[in-house]
């Protein structure tokens, strides 16, 4: 076990699996000699050669699709998005390309390609460099969708994405980018897709999160308890296709009462699946409606104190459990 | 003999309307010659004949809508009798009749375009289309295999809605209705007056729970911490047995209620006589959370939900496929699901979280005809069922022999766990559920 | 749209008078034509569903390159796609079930007439979105040199598919790689003079749409689409280069489709009854038969023979087609995600 950062579990498991496997190689823009922009590929130009870090042009499609290309011939390559809000430009030849040529062919290649890239708020980047992806990506067939809340399930869950033969999107939170935590130091150390976490144990209210949103609801959590003595029991999703919901499952039906909490907009967000899903399954134990804490249903501002509104905090979230047990 | 179709002229068409004839039946008709108008949705058309011939049959009328592929006309060719004309071809004579009076196109032709008969000679465009194109549109979208349907059967027991227009939370109505309380009695304390857990909570003091109502206890997972007797208990016994203390309580009981009732459902949908016992164990354990527990080293563990393992054999060995839950499925759900898990076993399909996790175990031997026997009980589990054969046997009733269906049950304890008097409790709570199993459909 | 019979074209008339290739070549375009006409008459039928785009008139542009092939090159296509398939060798029957929606289909029925899709004979598709599989063609290439092959990939497209955002991506990206021999990528401009209803003039603020992608460094010429002799004269010397080198080309072959764009352009408003009768007088298999009784005696005899076989092919098809179940339920929820 090593302490190290979210951004440097994420370049460990990408050096890690290309020192390992050959097929492996990264593109994206000015990752090369500019070592990238969040410096995740630092040093990766000059180990691995130009033909398995490839600068490319700004040209999100280009990149997507020559990856969904190179994989069916056998390669494995990651796509770095500079951040994934440019990866709109590319929705076709992920949604429609990467997420749908296993079945449209009947099987008869395997589509390997990560599209990796930093999410989310917080630096006033305004509307257009501010948004979560998960329920966008979510939404398709075909497509595996990853949101690490930790440094050891980032590095885990990109080294499982780099082992498999499906198209994955992975995002990653940029505000953890600099958290640090807890990372197994075996390079074989990988983090399945579709396993959910229980992040912390509780009996009063479940909370649901994925991603920096987690974060957030355990902050929530631990106020609650010294606050107010009210346990709440915090689960990690880790992944949101495949999603796992039966350690949620178990712990409404223990708590009987439950908050889902996700960064972006709430209507049709991954909130809403999260929810009518325990409804549907956990009905009768339920003392409440399921409640969502999301973003304000706004396209994001740029001044500093409204983008902050913008965002869910701590207190919405405790908001939202007291008035799950009848306490506010 | 060669066929005129109703052609598919759009990917969303479905049917068109025949508007006029221009031929009779007995009439002649020219290669080239228009036929017959048609109308889809987005155009009028002709139809021609491919062939010279003469009119042989009119299948349809003017104004008659045709589903594409459907037979419009026959044309017999010069020579041939036009009489005789059959029911409408199979599909592969269909082609072969159409592909012989096709042109093939050689030099400087082109290539017939559209199949069947269909080449425009005088088109129109229809202006109001749109209205018509999106009701085909959704015909077309219909999927043309049968529909699995993937929800989940939600499992559970008939329950009635109570309380008319109260509003009262899920879970609210599941306590009220297992402590037999109507929701009238409750005052709601939630939003808009919904009734809430802790009001139906604050109702339960004051009503005695009957034994033998319909619904049972809730049960509730607990930590019961261990005593320096029970401590001392286990430790001496296991000792002296091994790490887990045997000991086997035997009832005898009669099962012809049971034999019947199970006869009559066997009408309708089949259960065997374990189907009934998985049933009626798992409602009984809801009396006896003491029996449906695991022993740990710092507390035993009373389960808030019963999932019962029925012991299967195979060639391997024997192995335990969990029906979760047991106590809240019917007992024709428990039978589909045992069905099923056995087939899984069979084809060893059966994967880890099916069968790990039970809470108690039933072994049935009784379809060897064994009458009685002791079953070692399953870790975790504290006690475990070994079912004999049920059979019909002389027993004395009002001093008269009659003949009953008697069947043996033995039950397997863990002594640290449960006591003899706790195992006998439990096999007399499960007398009530298989001599009155009017209990098991409550 | 001016005929033009480069040096290479004449060149292998010459040498090859009747070599059996040639007689290959014709019987699969009379294949690949007798099989669409096929597809139109099981399409009135009701039998074919959703959209059919057949290739009746541009035959030489897909024998003329794919003959030239190697068994283990790969061909990317959009998905006006019967033609490529067959000539690939792809089982006539297996694509007829396909477009029949039936589980012996080449996708097991799961893409229909727009996805054909047989690695196994470097098929890869098959793809339903205009430019969409361009860049999917330059990244398989890239990989094809990044695995030390000498394989080659070759990418048809339509002359509509050239205003499309990713076209510019991939055509930019290749010519580029092109720059370090990793695009062994011959890209085929397949200009039947409108995309869709809309006139290359209509669409193309540049009408020389070979000039177009020498914007990215990629050398390109026009070919009469037609001549098929033409056609593969350009093709083997530019999949030899990119076979070589790994460098890109682009062949813009003017062209003419006979049939609508597909089977519901009925119509057909945007271009006139004698303009389609005038380009089909200039039939690419009619022009390969000519010149093969010219050349080398090819008779009318050899050409019935052909013909039935063809017909018989056809028909044995479509009735493995008709007899063909249809995929089971539970096929529904297979290859979403490799099991």
């Amino acid at each position: 076990m090593s302490e190290k950062s979210y951004r440097d579990a994420i370049r460990e498991a990408m050096i890690e699996e290309m020192d390992r496997d050959a097929t492996v190689l990264i593109m994206g823009e000015d990752i090369g000699v500019y070592e990238g922009t969040f410096r995740i590929t630092a040093g990766m130009l000059k180990k691995y050669g130009p033909k398995r870090v490839i600068d490319t042009p700004i040209a999100e499609a280009g990149m997507a699709g020559t990856a969904v290309g190179m994989a069916m011939l056998g390669l494995r390559p990651i796509v770095e998005m500079m951040t994934m809000n440019f990866a709109f430009v590319a929705a076709d030849q992920i949604l429609n390309h990467a997420a749908k040529v296993r079945y449209f062919s009947g099987g008869q290649v395997d589509v390997p390609v990560v599209i990796r890239g930093p999410q989310g708020a917080g630096v006033q980047l305004s509307a257009q460099h501010s948004q979560t992806f998960e329920s966008f990506y979510g939404h398709f067939p075909g497509l595996t969708v990853a949101a690490p809340a930790t440094p050891a399930d980032a590095k885990g869950l990109l080294k499982s994405a780099l082992r498999g033969r499906d198209p994955v999107i992975f995002l990653e939170s940029a505000a953890l980018y600099g958290m640090k935590g807890e990372v197994p130091d075996d390079s074989d150390f990988t983090v399945p897709f579709g396993e959910s976490r229980v992040a912390r144990d509780g009996n009063d209210v479940t909370i649901v999160s994925y991603s920096r949103m987690l974060q957030v609801s355990l902050t929530a959590a631990e106020r609650m308890s010294k606050e107010e003595g009210i346990e709440c029991e915090v689960i990690d999703l880790r992944t949101l296709r495949p999603l796992d919901l039966v350690p949620a499952y178990a712990s409404v039906a223990k708590t009987h009462r439950c908050v889902v909490v996700q960064e972006q907009w709430k209507p049709f967000g991954a909130a809403a699946e999260i929810a009518a899903s325990i409804t549907e399954n956990v009905f009768d134990d339920l003392d409440a409606p399921v409640e969502r804490v999301a973003g304000e249903d706004v396209p994001m501002p740029y001044a500093r104190n409204l983008e902050l509104l913008a965002t869910p905090h701590e207190e919405q979230v405790i908001n939202a459990v007291k008035r799950v047990m009848y306490k506010s | 003999m060669a066929e005129i179709i109703m052609p598919k002229m759009g990917d969303a068409m479905t049917e068109g309307k025949v508007v006029r004839w221009y031929k009779k039946p007995g009439e002649a008709v020219k290669k080239g010659e228009p036929v017959l108008e048609i109308e889809t949705d987005k155009v009028n058309l002709d139809l021609e004949a491919e062939q010279d011939g003469t009119i042989a049959e009119v299948a349809a009328q003017e104004g008659q809508v045709i589903p594409v592929g459907g037979r419009l006309a026959m044309i017999s060719a010069p020579g041939e009798k036009p009489a005789g004309v059959g029911p409408r071809p199979s599909a592969a004579t269909a082609a072969e009749g159409g592909g012989a009076t096709q042109k093939i196109a050689a030099e400087g032709g082109g290539a017939t375009q559209g199949g069947g008969a269909a080449q425009q000679r005088r088109v129109t465009d229809k202006k109001d289309s749109i209205k018509h194109t999106t009701g085909e549109y959704a015909e077309a979208i219909e999927m043309k295999a049968p529909r699995i349907d993937r929800t989940a059967p939600v499992s559970a027991p008939l329950r009635v809605v109570e309380g008319g227009r109260r509003r009262s939370s899920p879970l609210a109505r599941k306590m009220a209705r297992e402590m037999g309380v109507s929701l009238d009695a409750i005052e709601g304390s939630g939003p808009s007056g919904r009734i809430i857990a802790k009001d139906v909570k604050a109702v339960e003091g004051s009503r005695p729970r009957l034994p033998g109502q319909p619904g049972a206890p809730v049960l509730h997972e607990q930590q019961i911490p261990l005593s320096a007797m029970r401590r001392t208990i286990a430790k001496r016994l296991a000792e002296s047995t091994g790490p887990i203390p045997h000991f086997y309580l035997t009832a005898d009981y009669d099962v012809t209620n049971l034999m019947s009732l199970r006869q009559q459902m066997n009408e309708i949908v089949k259960i065997s006589v374990n189907d009934f016992v998985i049933k009626a164990a798992a409602l009984a354990l809801r009396h006896h959370p003491n029996v449906n527990a695991s022993w740990g080293d710092e507390a035993i563990t009373q389960h808030g939900e019963i999932h019962i393992g029925v012991a299967v054999s195979t060639p391997e060995g024997l192995i335990t496929p969990v029906v979760r839950n047991a106590d809240q499925k019917s007992v024709a759900d428990i039978a589909a699901e045992v069905r099923a898990l056995a087939e899984k076993v069979k084809n060893r399909k059966l994967r880890p979280e099916e069968y790990q996790g039970s809470t108690f175990t039933i072994s049935n031997l009784g379809a060897w005809g064994i009458e009685e026997f002791t079953a070692i009980i399953n870790p975790p589990n504290v006690a475990i069922l070994a079912i004999g054969t049920a059979a019909p046997q002389p027993v004395v009733v009002d001093r008269q022999i009659v003949v009953r269906d008697r069947m043996k049950v033995t039950m397997s304890c863990d002594h640290r766990v449960v006591d003899g008097a706790a195992g006998a409790e439990y096999l007399r709570t499960l007398r009530q559920y298989l001599e009155q199993p009017v209990r098991l459909i409550l | 749209m001016a005929k033009q019979k480069t040096e290479s074209a004449a060149a292998v008339i010459d040498a090859a008078a009747c070599a059996p290739d040639w007689i290959e070549i014709l019987r699969q375009m009379i294949l690949v034509r007798r099989f669409e006409e096929a597809t139109e008459r099981e399409f009135r039928r009701g039998k074919i569903g959703g959209y059919l785009h057949v290739y009746i008139g541009q035959e030489a542009v897909a024998s003329g390159v794919i003959s030239a092939l190697r068994k283990d090159d790969i061909v990317f296509s959009g998905y006006r796609d019967h033609a490529h398939a067959l000539m690939l060798g792809s089982d006539p029957a297996r694509v007829m079930a396909e477009l029949f929606g039936k589980a012996t289909g080449v996708s097991k029925g799961k893409g229909g007439s727009m996805h054909l899709f047989d690695a196994e004979h470097g098929f890869y598709g098959g793809y339903g979105i205009v430019g969409g599989h361009l860049t999917l063609a330059t990244g398989a290439a890239y990989a094809l040199r990044y695995q030390d092959t000498d394989r080659v990939a070759v990418c048809y497209f339509g002359d509509g598919a050239m205003n499309i955002g990713p076209f510019h991506e991939a055509m930019n990206m290749a010519g580029l790689w092109g720059h370090e021999g990793m695009a062994p990528i011959v890209f085929i401009i397949e200009n039947n003079g409108y995309a869709m209803g809309t006139s290359v003039e209509r669409h193309s603020a540049l009408t020389d749409l070979a000039a177009r992608v020498r914007a990215y460094d990629i050398p390109s010429e026009k070919v009469d689409g037609q001549d098929v002799f033409a056609v593969r004269g350009i093709a083997d010397r530019v999949i030899r280069q990119a076979r070589e080198k790994g460098t890109p080309y682009c062949i813009e072959a003017v062209t003419y489709r006979f049939s609508g764009h597909g089977a519901a352009d009925i119509l057909q408003p945007y271009r006139s009854k004698e303009e389609v009768e005038q380009h089909k007088h200039r039939d690419p298999i009619v022009i390969l038969r000519n010149r093969l009784a010219e050349l080398c005696g090819l008779t009318d005899d050899d050409v019935k023979k052909m013909e039935d076989a063809a017909a018989e092919e056809v028909a044995r098809a479509v009735k493995f087609a008709e007899e063909s179940p249809a995929p089971e339920p539970e096929e529904l929820y297979r290859d979403v995600v490799a099991e």
